[in-house]
């Protein structure tokens, strides 16, 4: 095998201008965010998708493109992924009986380009009136041409076999009330949208003249399916607009966009997306949610946490389609990422294990009560190391318990000893899996590596995983290019070189760009490290370890409704702190958990950054802390205390 | 092809002093020298040695200052730098008797979009240079941002202004203190997570014509991040890399080019036989170069319903001049082609190379550009 480029590392799956390419390392995996939805709520009210960057939000509008609809169906008859695609669209009504595409799916992506109409020096409405002619003209475009692909028409020479019937109650400019046919609306929106565009990067003054009153989306309603016809018949079932990145407007044309489409439930089917970096303030601390029967959201990112074991096969799949991509032969990601030790680990291993065993010895040895238990351990028949190591610190971690129970080292002395069934009962996966990260903490025993850990660094955004992912396929690569020389070479990442690697990845600008800000730095600090504090303590009380805080929803309430709204308030900073960190995919946060009769939010740190204060990356315990601990950590960061254990 | 600068005024180092000299003495020249008063050390290099120079006619300065919000400049609070420059030309000036005003500009709006360029544009107008024989742009402390949009804004008034019958001539100059050294230890604090094109060289999305672009990035260091930011935002079919050569440092260009390495050979649109290679201290020859590969490229395309050529500047500001006069020339010949970049939240230069700046600064080297005005007039 001989690989020239990095699979993970060329451009993100909705970038790839090529239908083939993106359609091939399309998983469809992706479509199971409507499957809790009934079908019908699919084609229902506005919705509005959001995640951070990467997320999946443009990947899933594109397979909805009339484009792509087409394209599928034609391959499904002779290729399997094109078909297992088709099925699942089919199962959302994305085809009709006959197989042909019932939805004319427009995908309208916002630029920047809008954002400088807000700043142009004309008078507000102009600006206002401007962005939303710019917009129709744009949809309207993009609707005809979407109905041409699905209907096979050619565009534009066919349009005018389109016609559409023009409801006059509709709010319209007057020079559109007169235009009946596809050819007559595609003239209109094609001269429109070259003024203004001549007009908005004009350095000169700018002319408003020409513009009609709209201030709202009439295009969204033109289209209603049953004013479309072709030769007479109705042209489609359905016309779905996607509006995409949507938080490239500015906040007040976000604004505007936003409540125009939920004011007027379009006669289309509308779906918007947007990072969550577009949402107020208080809108992130609601998880942005608008919901009613008008709208309904979806954020990708929690969509997929309540699913772990589908994004685990979701991010598999992807990064198999990847790998297909650039080899010939079928080969799993995988099978790249070796789960045994190498020598050098193998030997701190059998290095770790005799100071593991003295220290047991040493400090517990002569107290009557865990006899049992030590002889359990020396006398296990296991024949692996590692097993035999984490057995032992496992044990070190279940005194450490025993002995607070008792509440001092010596109460425990006069106890009864221990039998070794209760050791059984004690020694569960997650008190192993804390004992494997102490030994990574203490002997560098490698603990991060593995596709199901790199799934997890993900934090549930394809992006991320991909970056991940692709860090370690250049390994991978070097090992190919090694091999041209020593035939024998495995290509295979052993665990210790991919913590290396997953190591360096968070070192990498990209994700410490936001950290630049010092007070968000240290409060990421801060959280990490009070994480850290809880989860190293030795009797691993929380095993396998914490990566998460809570706040009570009661104070959530105090920061969404006064504190972020008062520059004063004590909690100002905290608020506008902690809207950042989500924003920026830091923090994320679940609302609502209920946990000893209170309701919490909870506040996780993304995992990629888990592996920088050595934390576990299960979706893990938190502890509670209120508002006045988060600000002193805002204002002086976290200091550990002597935790009374 | 006809190309307005073919035949160009460029001086550098000594000669710029020479130039500058005999021009001053060639008669009464009423001068407006606009300038960045930013952290950067060139900040009041250009203005001191061109205004200690012995000169008849009216002398303006026009200082810009940036501002990242409206709460900063309502602040006003600047890092010491900044302050020492300001306090410096302030001094200077006073000493010489002329007159300077501030212009601010706010880089980013309350919901942090780059706004930088179009309130650049907004900044100049006709009633600022029309009294004036010779307006001097000086680019050193100015981020491309800035700078592209005002020269484009100065460049189109003094054209409409000469090519009045009788009127007199405005005359446009760009001066940039470079010194490549100085500009590989300056670093960004952040950048802006959107690309964005700058104000004027915009290529619309235009609707449905569904045609191919075409990128030509003009590389430098420690641009990976906003290589790959503004690459995002354009999705090219083509990308068509420059690197500078001859340059001072003869490896320079390889040495970009494995920064980039990661970012360029993982994907279809770049080809390693479309890099174009450029004297990194003539901007006239990157426009030149840059005309042709703009021509060529709109040409390729004919078949295909045409193209859309975006540039981005990730490199000298020297450079980036060029790249913008090839760009302003093709667009006003109704090519479909514009400016894209990803803005930086601020800059610093850290501590360890603060420590080396005295023997760093040695290496300043003073270059004018003559744009528009009496030499391109038939």
């Amino acid at each position: 095998m001989r690989v020239d480029s990095n699979p993970f590392f060329s451009r993100a799956s909705e970038l790839i201008d090529l239908d083939d390419k993106f359609v091939q390392l399309f998983s469809p995996e992706i479509l199971h965010v409507f499957k809790n939805d009934n079908v019908s709520s699919i084609w229902g009210p506005v919705k509005i998708f959001r995640s951070s960057p990467g997320g999946g939000k443009t990947t899933l509008f594109k397979i909805f493109t009339a484009k792509l609809l087409s394209q599928i169906k034609e391959r499904s008859s002779h290729d399997l992924h094109n078909r297992g695609i088709y099925e699942l669209l089919k199962e959302l009504n994305a085809y009709k009986a006959d197989g042909s595409p019932s939805v004319a799916g427009s995908l309208i992506p916002f630029n920047n380009e809008y954002v400088s109409l807000e700043y142009l020096r004309i008078n507000d409405v102009y600006k206002l009136r401007l962005f939303f002619s710019l917009l129709n003209t744009r949809i309207i475009l993009s609707i005809l041409q979407s109905i041409s692909i699905v209907r096979d028409l050619k565009f534009p020479d066919e349009l005018n076999r389109i016609n559409i019937k023009v409801d006059h109650g509709l709010l319209i400019p007057k020079s559109i009330r007169t235009l009946s046919t596809g050819t007559e609306f595609y003239n209109w929106a094609c001269t429109l949208e070259e003024r203004i565009c001549k007009e908005i990067d004009s350095i000169g003054e700018i002319n408003t003249e020409f513009l009609e009153g709209s201030d709202n989306l009439f295009s969204l309603d033109i289209f209603a399916p049953k004013n479309v016809t072709i030769d007479g018949a109705l042209a489609i079932d359905r016309v779905l607009v996607m509006l995409d990145d949507v938080h490239n407007l500015t906040a007040n044309q976000r604004a505007h966009l936003i409540k125009s489409i939920i004011d007027k439930r379009p006669l289309v089917n509308t779906w918007i997306s947007e990072r969550l970096k577009a949402l107020s303030i208080d809108e992130i601390f609601s998880e942005g949610s608008k919901e009613n029967r008008d709208v309904s959201a979806i954020q990708l990112e929690n969509f997929w946490s309540q699913r772990y074991a589908a994004f685990e096969k979701f991010a598999k799949h992807v990064a198999n389609r990847r790998i297909a991509s650039v080899l010939d032969d079928q080969v799993h990601f995988e099978s790249f990422l070796s789960t045994t030790l190498d020598p050098e680990s193998l030997r701190k291993v059998r290095e770790a294990l005799p100071k593991v065993q003295a220290h047991i010895a040493e400090s517990h040895g002569n107290i009557g009560r865990y006899k049992n238990w030590i002889s359990s351990k020396e006398n296990a028949e296991l024949n692996d190391d590692l097993e035999k190591l984490i057995a032992w610190r496992s044990l070190e971690i279940l005194i450490h318990r025993d002995k607070i129970k008792g509440n001092t080292g010596q109460a425990t002395l006069g106890l009864e000893p221990l039998d070794d069934e209760e050791l059984d009962d004690q020694e569960g996966s997650d008190v192993r899996n804390a004992a494997l990260l102490f030994l990574n903490n203490e002997y560098g025993i490698p603990y991060y590596y593995g596709l199901p850990t790199i799934c997890r660094l993900a934090s549930f955004n394809i992006e991320q995983f991909l970056m991940v992912a692709g860090e370690l396929f250049e390994e991978v690569i070097a090992l190919s290019v090694k091999r041209i020389v020593k035939k024998n070479l495995k290509l295979v990442v052993p665990p210790a070189r991919q913590e290396e690697i997953l190591r360096k990845t968070i070192t990498k600008k990209k994700y410490n760009d936001v950290l630049t800000i010092p007070e968000i730095r240290e409060f990421l600090d801060s959280i990490g490290e009070f994480c850290k504090s809880q989860t190293y303590l030795p009797n691993a009380w929380n095993s396998p370890g914490i990566n998460g805080i809570a706040i009570s929803m009661k104070e959530r309430t105090l920061l969404k409704n006064t504190a972020i709204h008062d520059q004063k308030h004590v909690y100002y900073k905290l608020a506008k702190c902690l809207a950042t960190c989500f924003s920026n995919n830091l923090l994320e946060f679940r609302l609502n958990y209920k946990c000893k009769g209170k309701l919490l939010m909870v506040i996780y740190i993304n995992r990629i950054y888990c592996i920088k204060y050595n934390l576990p990356l299960y979706n893990g315990k938190f502890k509670e802390r209120n508002l006045t601990t988060l600000l002193d950590w805002y204002n002086n960061g976290f200091k550990p205390q002597r935790l009374q254990v | 092809m006809t190309l307005r600068w073919e035949n160009y005024v460029l001086s550098r180092d000594v000669e710029f002093k020479t130039f500058w000299e005999g021009y001053l003495k060639g008669g009464r020249r009423n001068t407006l020298y606009i300038l960045g008063v930013g952290f950067d050390p060139r900040t009041n290099d250009g203005i001191k040695s061109i205004f200690a120079m012995a000169a008849e006619g009216a002398r303006r300065v026009i200082g810009l200052r940036y501002f990242s919000d409206k709460e900063e400049e309502k602040l006003d609070q600047v890092n010491e730098r900044v302050q020492n420059n300001i306090d410096s030309l302030q001094t200077y000036l006073t000493g010489k008797g002329i007159e300077i005003t501030y212009r601010h500009i706010i880089l980013q709006s309350p919901d942090e979009k780059n706004i930088a360029s179009i309130n650049a544009t907004a900044l100049f107008g006709l009633a600022d240079i029309k009294d004036y024989t010779d307006v001097v742009v000086d680019i050193s402390a100015m981020p491309r941002g800035i700078f592209i949009p005002i020269i484009h804004k100065l460049l189109n008034l003094c054209d409409a202004n000469n090519s009045q019958k009788d009127a007199a001539i405005i005359n446009l100059h760009v001066v940039v203190t470079e010194n490549p050294r100085l500009d590989a230890k300056i670093q960004d604090k952040a950048v802006a997570e959107e690309a964005t094109f700058i104000y004027g060289f915009s290529v619309p999305e235009q609707g449905l014509k569904d045609q191919k672009k075409v990128w030509i990035p003009l590389l430098g260091e420690s641009q990976t991040e906003q290589f790959d930011t503004i690459r995002r935002s354009i999705d090219p079919v083509e990308t068509c890399v420059v690197l500078p050569f001859p340059s001072k440092d003869l490896k320079r260009g390889d040495k970009i080019l494995d920064e980039y390495k990661e970012l360029l050979f993982n994907d279809p649109d770049f080809e390693p036989r479309n890099i174009l290679y450029v004297d990194e201290s003539n901007p006239f020859q990157v426009y030149r170069l840059l005309s042709q590969t703009i021509s060529r490229y709109q040409e390729s395309f004919k078949l295909l319903d045409g193209c859309k050529i975006i540039v981005s500047a990730l490199s000298s500001k020297l450079l980036s001049v060029g790249a913008f006069l090839a760009v302003y020339e093709s667009k006003n010949g109704q090519q479909n082609i514009g400016i894209k970049q990803v803005e930086s939240k601020g800059h610093i230069i850290p501590a360890a190379a603060a420590a080396q700046m005295p023997e760093v600064l040695t290496e300043n080297i003073p270059m004018h550009l003559w744009l528009a005005g009496d030499p391109y007039i038939a």
